[in-house]
Formats: structure tokens, C-alpha cells, sequence
């Protein structure tokens, strides 16, 4: 089935899709079927941008590396010890 | 709203609860196994950036730790190399012990914070957990030192280990999972809320990191670990699935409802706080 062919898939079936899209977990043939989908429709494709904004929020601000001296003093310690 | 009201319940409920109740048998291999090679805190996506249209699959670099063992740096008898790869044949036990420890220090311990890091984000935020997790994975990284290759990602490997320790141990000690109910926000959707005032979500750039680290520390574990797994270290829906024995279409309903979760809070937060107009 060539592109022209095909039917495109309905607002339902790309929101449900949202986050398996933005995780780059679709298949080839699925992530190409959502971005036409959300290429054209007024309302999907706000959705799937907050979506993403928000995925890059958590990302970007939830792992960071923490400090703590008295975690390192007690490493050196056991390793000294072996 | 009607795109929003799209969005899947939970399908996989039942057998989520039936796979959690199942006494865990195997056990992730904490050393050497898997390895994503990675430096940032999400490696494997491509996501941010190139907006919407520039997501791919996630690529990963693994790096092949049976041959580390087969190139081990060799040094010249009594030769002091750069890189202190302590010498295997001249020096007494004493002496070789020494020599890897000035090694593991320089390598290993000066990614002591990003471990704590993650291991707090794993425990939850409980600080004496994660310290002990910490010692727990530098310790087995230490006896599996041989196996580790110089110039490889030692950041990638010690992160890796921590991890499977971490689920090792959680497995090891739940007994009763708890099953934490999440349809009270399922349904519910903020991008309703604010696609008329705020669409792009600038509210969330007002967010200090305290408060997001706070809410994905609040999460139950069953909701927590698959975010850290899949949203702060960047791992596919399979390997979260692979590391805590769970089908894959489980890792994803969690991680939907967690995100959710997450959304609903930050978006209250932001509200109180009156960065919404």
C-alpha cells in the first residue's frame, strides 16, 4: 500500500500513541503514520508538543548529580580497609 | 478535549497485578552485562531539539566487556604507565592491591556524585538508602575491576551496576507489592486546562528542580523506577522491562500513568504558585 492509500489514522490513535512517539518506541511504519497525523491536525499537534515539553522538563531537571562528602569519607574508608 | 479523552485506561491492570505477585526468580546480572555507554543523563533519545519531527529510535552503544579482559593494558615490569594499570606479574599482592585501588580511585570514585544522584532518585530521595546503594555497587565494581576496560565508559558501567543492584535488592525485598492505584488522574488531562492560556507550557520552565525532584521522589516504586529507568537514564520500554521483569506493555501503562501523575502535580504547583494566568 503506497502512501496515497492510506487512510489516516484518527486524533484517538495518535493520542493514545502520544508518548510511545515521543519515546521513539513506534515502528518505522507507525511513527511516519502519526507525524502525518499530527503534521496536519489543529488539535493534535499542540497536544504532542506539550507533551514533548513536558518529557523535556522532567528530563533535563530530575537526574542530577548530588553531593555528599560524608558518602565519599565513608567509601575511601571501606576501600582503605580491603 | 476530544483528543485528550482518547487516552487509554489502564489495559494491562490485571496482569500487572497477576506479574507482580509472582515470586521473582532470576536476577540481573549487576556486573557487565548491559551497558548504554552513555554520558548525559537521557542518552539514548534523541527527543528536545529538533522538535517533533526530529525523533528517532533510541541508539545505543554497548560496549563489549569480554573483550576488556582479553585487551587489559599490560605494563613493562616496574614501568609506571599513564595510566596506572597496575602491573600483573612484578609486583607482591600488596603491592598490586595498592596499585588498583589508585586506579579505581582515579576512574571510579570521581563519579561518586552522579551515583548518588541516581541512586537517590532511585530510592526515592531517601538519602541513607542511597548512600548504602552507592558502596554497595562501587564495592562489586571494585572486585570486577579486572573486567572493566580502560577508556571504555566507566561512568556508563559503574551506573549499570548500580541499577541492577538497585532492583536486585528492591526485588529481593518486596514481598507484598503494593498496588497503587493511579485512575483518579488518568483521565484527567492539563493540557485541557491550559491549551487556551499556556499551550506551550511556559509555566513549566517557571518549576525550581526541587519541586520536580520532589514529585518523582514521591512516586510509588512501582511508578518511580520505570521513570528514572526510562525518563532520566534514557532506556527503551524493553530493557525497563527486561531489568524489572515485566511485560513491556506494563512498562508502558506505568509510565503513562506516572508521566500523568507528575503533569498533574507540576501543573498544581505552578497554579498555587500563580505562574498561570
Amino acid at each position: 500500500m503506497s502512501d496515497r492509500d492510506r487512510e489516516m489514522i484518527s486524533c484517538e490513535q495518535a493520542v493514545e500513541r502520544v508518548y510511545e512517539f515521543l519515546d521513539g518506541e513506534l515502528d518505522a511504519e507507525m511513527t511516519e503514520q502519526v507525524r502525518e497525523h499530527i503534521e496536519v491536525c489543529k488539535r493534535c499537534y499542540p497536544y504532542f508538543n506539550f507533551e514533548r515539553i513536558f518529557l523535556d522538563h522532567i528530563r533535563s531537571k530530575g537526574l542530577r548529580p548530588e553531593r555528599s562528602e560524608r558518602l565519599e569519607a565513608r567509601i575511601r574508608e571501606v576501600l582503605g580497609n580491603l | 478535549m476530544a483528543a485528550v479523552d482518547g487516552v487509554p485506561k489502564e489495559a494491562a491492570a490485571d496482569h500487572e497485578l497477576a506479574r507482580v505477585n509472582k515470586e521473582h526468580e532470576g536476577e540481573v546480572p549487576e556486573v557487565g552485562e548491559r551497558d548504554t555507554g552513555s554520558e548525559g543523563a537521557c542518552p539514548g533519545r534523541t527527543l528536545g531539539g529538533g522538535g517533533i519531527g526530529g525523533i528517532g529510535n533510541s541508539g545505543e552503544v554497548r560496549v563489549s566487556l569480554e573483550n576488556a579482559v582479553l585487551e587489559r593494558c599490560w605494563s613493562g615490569a616496574g614501568a609506571v604507565i599513564d595510566r596506572g594499570r597496575w602491573d600483573m606479574t612484578d609486583r607482591d599482592d600488596a603491592g598490586r592491591e595498592r596499585a588498583k585501588k589508585a586506579e579505581f580511585e582515579a576512574e571510579a570514585l570521581v563519579h561518586v556524585d552522579s551515583l548518588y544522584g541516581l541512586a537517590l532518585r532511585l530510592t526515592g530521595g531517601n538519602a541513607s538508602q542511597a548512600e548504602d546503594l552507592v558502596q554497595e555497587a562501587l564495592l562489586k565494581a571494585y572486585r570486577a575491576w579486572e573486567d572493566f576496560q580502560l577508556g571504555t565508559n566507566c561512568r556508563a558501567w559503574l551506573m549499570t551496576i548500580l541499577r541492577n543492584t538497585f532492583i536486585n535488592n528492591f526485588r529481593r525485598q518486596q514481598r507484598r507489592p503494593q498496588t497503587v492505584d493511579f485512575d483518579d488522574v488518568a483521565d484527567r488531562s492539563v493540557f485541557a486546562e491550559v491549551k487556551d492560556t499556556d499551550p506551550v507550557g511556559g509555566f513549566f520552565d517557571r518549576i525550581i528542580d526541587e519541586e520536580v525532584i520532589t514529585a518523582i521522589d514521591e512516586l510509588p516504586d512501582e511508578f518511580r523506577i520505570p521513570v528514572v529507568l526510562s525518563d532520566l537514564e534514557g532506556l527503551s520500554y524493553q530493557e525497563v522491562a527486561e531489568i524489572m521483569e515485566i511485560p513491556v506493555g506494563t512498562v508502558k501503562s506505568r509510565l503513562f500513568r506516572a508521566r500523568k501523575r507528575l503533569q498533574e502535580r507540576l501543573y498544581t504547583y505552578a497554579r498555587d504558585m500563580g505562574y498561570l494566568s
